[in-house]
């Protein structure tokens, strides 16, 4: 069994006028230690999915499993809090708060001391290929690629297992966007998570363990280069 | 609430202009609360500033002193708790006794006036009396058998202050049509006279000066003694509580009397007219009242106001901090916990605000501490209502949603 298991799970807009069916009866697992790419035209509700996987949305039917328990059964708050976190394309940090600041948030939501978080906050920012300087700087201080490494480590304070990540190579460069696949890749590999990423970067999702194709709102596993469907 | 001041400091001009809205709100709320108050406060003193005398006349108003007024009246009167300063007099006539025959009385008239104050009698002052030995001025106020003279009367009949004269008693009746004057003997009494007494006047229109001026209530006791009605010449008090006037007439009027009507029998010396001098008092009472009742009944409308400019302002200052928000949510902040450290923030600034505003207002106004209180509570639960209700519009986001567009 997989760390998430999403069982014949969907999802629709109440809109005013209509209803728009963005997730429709999903059902696939996500293990540690490994790294998932979901791929998708725009619009196929892939950024749906992954704000359900987030726990920041309940499924109208079906049910996600983490760990065994039943994402409708779970504090929502507290599993973003200290299992699963979100990376954005757009990086999402506090504009007013320094790299350090960013990075040390969650570990002081939880109620670490500061001198604590903020020295396990200059390690992950070390992690991510980050030197001293970076620390006092705010976001707009900082080039996309730079912003998109600190929004990585501070998803890592939390301390959780479950890293999602939708399009974050989608506003870097070439270079940029590699390091980031690069980074997301090693902490699937290397440090145990399970690493989910909606993405539109071939580059990514050639580097994925496995890749998933959303349309329409249904999911499919898509075969990896020099593998048969029937492995997945 | 690690980040409150931080939060504070930098989001700088949005953090003053909610401050400053603070300042604002609070001088409004205390001049309008302190309006208020001080209104509260004038009526309240309205019955000291302008008293509501009143005065016992007869049908027509034309006579207030020489009347028949029914001394069971007066005790009514007394009994209803609703009037202070109560003052009336009596007057009898005497000559001396016993030598005089009863004819001769019409010229060889003493006037005596019962009183139970000085102010009774108008035309008498405190320093125009001077007291034997050991009697002061509450002895008018008292039962004893006493006088006290005018002086030329004193002079002309050889008396002196501590000596007993000895009176022919006769009260005074009006007959049935209350227009022949009629003099009932009551008895021959000694009296001691314990004063004597300047008049400034030698003639006050028809009204007949009295020689000797004695304690009402002696009078009332002794013509109970003799079984003979007693009747007040002239009475009037001050209602005591003014801002319950129509009670007050109400009482009165269950007692028989009536307002004055200058078209009735202006001959008449029965005393049932009342003459209430209200006018100046129901005039500023009244508009005092509506005054009051206005900014009473606005006073809802604006706490109102108050409460809808915080949830605006911290709405519109809390619209550019929505990813903000967005982004504590996707952190794992509680909705609620959100909303507790931004309106801690907004909390703080908005009291820093109402500080400087009562400040203010206290330089303004003479705000006590219990009224700054009440000022600061009043505003801040009223403002803080709103921060909430817009910072529970703003928390509860489709978090995804607004975190993936690209902006
Ligand atoms: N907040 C929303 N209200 C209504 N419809 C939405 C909302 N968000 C997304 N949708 C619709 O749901 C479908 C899936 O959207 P989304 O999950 O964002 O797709 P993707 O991320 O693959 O582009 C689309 O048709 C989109 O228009
Ligand atoms: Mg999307």
């Amino acid at each position: 069994m997989g760390l998430i298991e999403v069982k014949d799970v969907s999802y629709s807009y109440q809109g005013k006028y209509q209803t728009i069916e963005a997730v429709k009866n999903v059902t696939c697992s996500f293990d540690e230690g490994a790294f998932y790419a979901i791929v998708g035209h725009s619009g196929s509700g892939k950024t749906t999915l992954l704000s359900l996987l987030a726990g920041l949305d309940l499924p109208t039917s079906g049910e996600i499993y983490v760990d065994g328990s039943a994402m409708s059964a779970l504090n929502r708050d507290r599993y973003r809090l200290k299992t699963a976190s979100v990376v954005y394309q757009s990086f999402n940090l506090f504009p007013l708060l320094t790299a350090l600041e960013n990075v040390t948030y969650p570990m002081q939501l939880q109620g670490r001391s500061k001198a604590e978080a903020e020295a396990v906050a200059k390690q992950l920012i070390a992690e991510v290929g980050l030197g001293e300087k970076i620390w006092r700087r705010r976001p707009l201080m900082m080039s996309g690629g730079e912003q998109q490494r600190v929004a990585i480590a501070r998803a890592r304070a939390a301390g959780g297992k479950i890293m999602l990540a939708d399009e974050p190579t989608g506003n870097l460069d070439a270079k940029n966007g590699n390091m980031i696949t690069n980074q997301l890749k090693l902490l699937a590999h290397e440090r145990g998570y399970a690493v989910i990423v909606v993405t539109h970067n071939e580059e990514l999702a050639k580097q994925a363990d496995a890749v998933y194709m959303m349309q329409d709102g249904q999911l499919t596993t898509l075969a990896k280069e020099g593998q048969h469907e029937s492995d997945a | 609430m690690f980040n409150l001041m931080r939060n504070i400091r930098r989001q700088g001009f949005k953090s003053l202009l909610v401050c400053f809205i603070g300042i604002l709100l609070t001088l409004f709320l205390s001049l309008y609360l302190g309006n208020i108050a001080a209104s509260r406060k004038e009526l309240n003193h309205l019955p000291e500033v302008l008293p509501v005398a009143s005065h016992i006349t007869n049908i027509s108003g034309s006579k207030s002193v020489g009347l028949l007024i029914d001394g069971g009246l007066i005790e009514k009167i007394k009994a209803t708790n609703m009037v202070n300063n109560l003052r009336y007099t009596v007057q009898l006539s005497a000559n001396f006794a016993p030598e005089t025959p009863e004819e001769e009385l019409g010229y060889k008239y003493i006037a005596i006036m019962g009183v139970n104050d000085i102010s009774a009698f108008s035309l008498l002052s405190a320093e125009d009396i001077e007291w034997a030995d050991g009697v002061a001025e509450d002895f008018l106020s008292g039962r004893q058998a006493g006088v006290i003279v005018q002086e030329n009367f004193l002079e002309n009949n050889d008396l002196n202050i501590g000596d007993r004269v000895w009176l022919s008693l006769y009260s005074i009746d009006y007959g049935e049509k209350l227009n022949e004057i009629y003099y009932k003997k009551i008895d021959d009494i000694a009296l001691e006279i314990v004063g004597s007494y300047a008049l400034n006047v030698t003639q006050f229109g028809e009204f007949i000066l009295p020689d000797m001026i004695c304690p009402v209530g002696w009078v009332e006791e002794t013509l109970q003694e003799y079984d003979k009605k007693f009747y007040a010449d002239s009475a009037s008090f001050v209602v005591s509580d003014p801002l319950k006037l129509n009670d007050f007439k109400a009482a009165m009027r269950s007692f028989g009397f009536q307002p004055v009507n200058a078209q009735a029998d202006s001959y008449s010396l029965s005393g049932f007219g009342l003459l209430v001098n209200d006018e100046t008092f129901v005039r500023s009472a009244g508009s005092l009242q509506k005054n009051l009742t206005m900014m009473t009944v606005f006073l809802p409308l604006i706490l109102l106001l108050i409460v809808l400019v915080g949830y605006i302002a911290s709405y519109l200052v809390m619209q550019s901090r929505r990813s903000e928000v967005a982004v504590m949510r996707s952190l794992g902040v509680s909705q609620s916990r959100c909303i507790l450290s931004l309106s801690a923030e907004n909390a703080l600034l908005v009291l820093l605000g109402c500080l400087v505003g009562l400040a203010a207002a206290v330089s303004f106004t003479g705000i006590g501490l219990s009224g700054a209180l009440v000022i600061t509570a009043v505003f801040f639960v009223s403002y803080m209502l709103g921060v909430v209700a817009a910072l529970l519009k703003l928390s509860r986001m489709p978090v995804m949603e607004v975190l993936t567009k690209s902006e």
